[in-house]
């Protein structure tokens, strides 16, 4: 309906637009009626507001008001065109038995003329009786007329959009459901997947606040935590030698597309000794147009650096009732995870004191 | 945000509004037509802008509330029973969880205190504060015991809903102090004035947590106005069109009109079936 409302208007112009002049008194209506509750609609999402936008915002609401009573037969409910329709057959009753009456006396076009106004007029009677009985009388309609007094009193709305927790219900709920096997049971697989999702999102939160402040800081050139501080490493190879951190498959597609292919042959290879030189490439080419970090980095300090590769990482969690829990999460070497992206080794560089600190801090993938 | 337990706070102390909102959501539409009513809640003392953003993790899920059963399924006769019952499970479920928040029997200074390890390192003394319950329109009724389809801002009778209410001739404004006297009072007079002012009586955990309960709904945005209001106004403006004979018209520029971003959802990960759905 949002993107909807984006043409409403223009497709109602259109299509009541170049009628009569008898005509355009009511079909004006629609678009007068439309118009104004767009502006109202307009002025509600502003981001701030002042005297000026909330006394807008009073006018449009007000005309829509001047303006709505055209839509009432659109209103009508079942009880309102019930009784229409008992009218109907009366009226209708009535005008057979007229023309009964009347059949002898009356010439073929003035039969055809009092036949045509009846219809009018109990068209007509019918318009009014349906009119009468309907009302705009619903909650929703009344609770944007209170809207300027709760924009003075707590603030823009865009903030209460509910676009937030319809977002969460899908992260929180249905892809728990999606995930679990939909038996009656459900609920607590619901969770444990929702716990696990969440408190790895967490983690990543929290690592990536910590590197911020880490960069942000006068001392920025601490040496990076090693792997095991924040995960546990299950199998680890570390290379005193110089290698090189995973490179990170962002997404943004910035980079030359040789590269990535370059870069993914070098991880499946890592293990093996001999790769060293094309790994030791890639690495400079991560350096040269990847790195956040423009320093120039010597080939010595590269080489002086140690390298440790996870295969998998265990996070220690909470659970819902307070316990600790484990959670593993595998890396898939080139398939895909969960119909996602894939999920590589994770690297772990351990660098001396240095200016060229955050070099090969890319986003891990 | 307007809360009258500013003046007690110490020098140093925080006080953190704390955000409910809750909204059913549909799972499946097969089988059992499983259907979940969380209740999330977020504090107030975040910047919308990181609030807004899901990958901040800003929403928290603190319960699932239990769904009645349909309507339709209870005989008539009973089905005044059956909403009461409704409403006290309801709120009994809610007092659980807003538990910390109620008024104590006997308050002492550091009651409603908790001290909190916060992101920033800092160990913080602080109070939480019911401020705000977002939530569409049909289950505030729900909440805040007041019967359907009726303000819950203002004592509007139901049958003005419609009219266009100038600023300066607004309704009176709930006044949930009362009821909970009326409510608290078994006389029939009392009966008499909740049922006019189209209140149910009973237990209310709202009641007994210290807020402004009239300021507890805000105006929300989007099942206001865009699935709301005009929802309906495009199936009055249909109406309009069948009634003056211009339907076709109407349907053939909407059906010119460009598929732009979202519009037309694009589907092509779903398999289309071309001889219907019994031939595979």
């Amino acid at each position: 309906m949002k993107e909807m409302s984006r043409y409403l208007l223009g497709v109602v112009t259109l299509s009541l637009r170049g009628r009569s002049p008898a005509q355009r008194p009511i079909f004006n209506l629609p678009i007068v009626c439309t118009r104004a509750l767009f502006e109202f609609y307009m002025y509600a999402r502003y981001k701030s507001h002042d005297d000026a936008t909330l006394s807008y915002m009073e006018d449009a609401l007000h005309g829509f008001h001047t303006f709505k009573d055209v839509f009432l037969l659109g209103r009508a409910s079942e009880k309102a065109k019930a009784k229409a329709n008992a009218l109907r057959t009366e009226l209708v009753t009535k005008q057979k038995v007229e023309e009964e009456t009347n059949a002898e006396t009356w010439t073929p076009s003035k039969q055809w003329r009092e036949m045509n106004s009846w219809w009018d007029y109990i068209s007509h009677e019918i318009d009014v009786s349906l009119e009468l009985d309907a009302d705009l009388n619903f909650p929703k309609i009344h609770l944007i007329s209170q809207w300027v007094e709760q924009i003075r009193r707590s603030g823009a709305l865009q903030q209460y959009s509910a676009e937030r927790h319809e977002q969460a219900h899908k992260t929180n709920l249905q892809d728990g459901w999606n995930a679990s096997n939909h038996n009656l049971n459900y609920l607590p697989q619901v969770f444990t997947f929702q716990c696990r999702i969440h408190c790895f999102e967490m983690r990543e939160l929290n690592l990536q606040a910590l590197a911020q402040r880490w960069e942000n800081s006068a001392a920025a050139c601490n040496v990076l935590p090693s792997g095991a501080d924040l995960a546990a490493p299950l199998s680890s190879q570390s290379y005193t030698k110089p290698e090189f951190m995973g490179p990170p498959n962002r997404r943004d597609g910035n980079h030359p597309d040789a590269m990535i292919k370059d870069l993914r042959a070098i991880l499946d290879k890592t293990q093996d000794a001999m790769h060293l030189v094309p790994i030791f490439s890639g690495t400079r080419e991560f350096i040269k147009y990847k790195s956040r970090n423009k320093t120039y980095m010597l080939d010595e300090q590269l080489h002086a650096m140690e390298l440790c590769i996870y295969h998998d990482i265990k996070v220690q969690v909470e659970g819902l009732e307070g316990e600790r829990i484990s959670q593993m999460c595998r890396f898939t070497g080139s398939q895909s995870w969960r119909g996602g992206d894939r999920q590589t080794d994770w690297v772990w560089v351990k660098q001396c004191p240095g200016r060229c600190y955050g070099v090969l801090n890319g986003c891990l993938p | 945000m307007v809360i009258n337990d500013q003046s007690t706070l110490r020098v140093g102390d925080t006080l953190v509004p704390l955000i409910f909102i809750s909204d059913g959501t549909h799972l499946s539409n097969f089988g059992r037509d499983e259907t979940e009513w969380p209740v999330y809640m977020t504090i107030g003392n975040l910047s919308s802008m990181s609030h807004q953003m899901p990958s901040t993790h800003s929403i928290t899920m603190v319960v699932l509330l239990p769904i009645p059963i349909k309507n339709h399924n209870i005989p008539p006769k009973r089905l005044d029973e059956q909403q009461r019952a409704n409403r006290e499970v309801l709120n009994e479920v809610l007092w659980w969880v807003l538990q910390p928040l109620t008024i104590k029997h006997n308050p002492s200074t550091e009651s409603g205190y908790y001290n909190v390890l916060c992101a920033d390192g800092n160990n913080r003394h602080w109070k939480p504060v019911l401020a705000a319950w977002l939530a569409d329109c049909p289950p505030y009724s729900h909440l805040h015991h007041v019967e359907q389809h009726v303000c819950f801002w203002c004592e509007c009778p139901r049958n003005q809903l419609g009219d266009h209410v100038p600023p300066d001739q607004q309704h009176p404004r709930q006044d949930h102090n009362l009821y909970r006297t009326l409510s608290d009072a078994s006389s029939k007079a009392a009966k008499a004035e909740l049922s006019l002012r189209q209140v149910h009586r009973g237990f209310n955990v709202f009641q007994q947590v210290p807020c402004i309960m009239s300021d507890l709904p805000k105006p929300e945005l989007l099942h206001t106005m865009p699935i709301g209001m005009l929802d309906h106004l495009q199936k009055w403006i249909f109406h309009f069109m069948k009634t003056h004979k211009l339907l076709d018209k109407y349907n053939a520029i909407w059906l010119s009109v460009p598929a732009y971003d979202d519009l037309t959802p694009k589907m092509s990960h779903m398999r289309k079936f071309l001889n219907g759905m019994g031939r595979i």
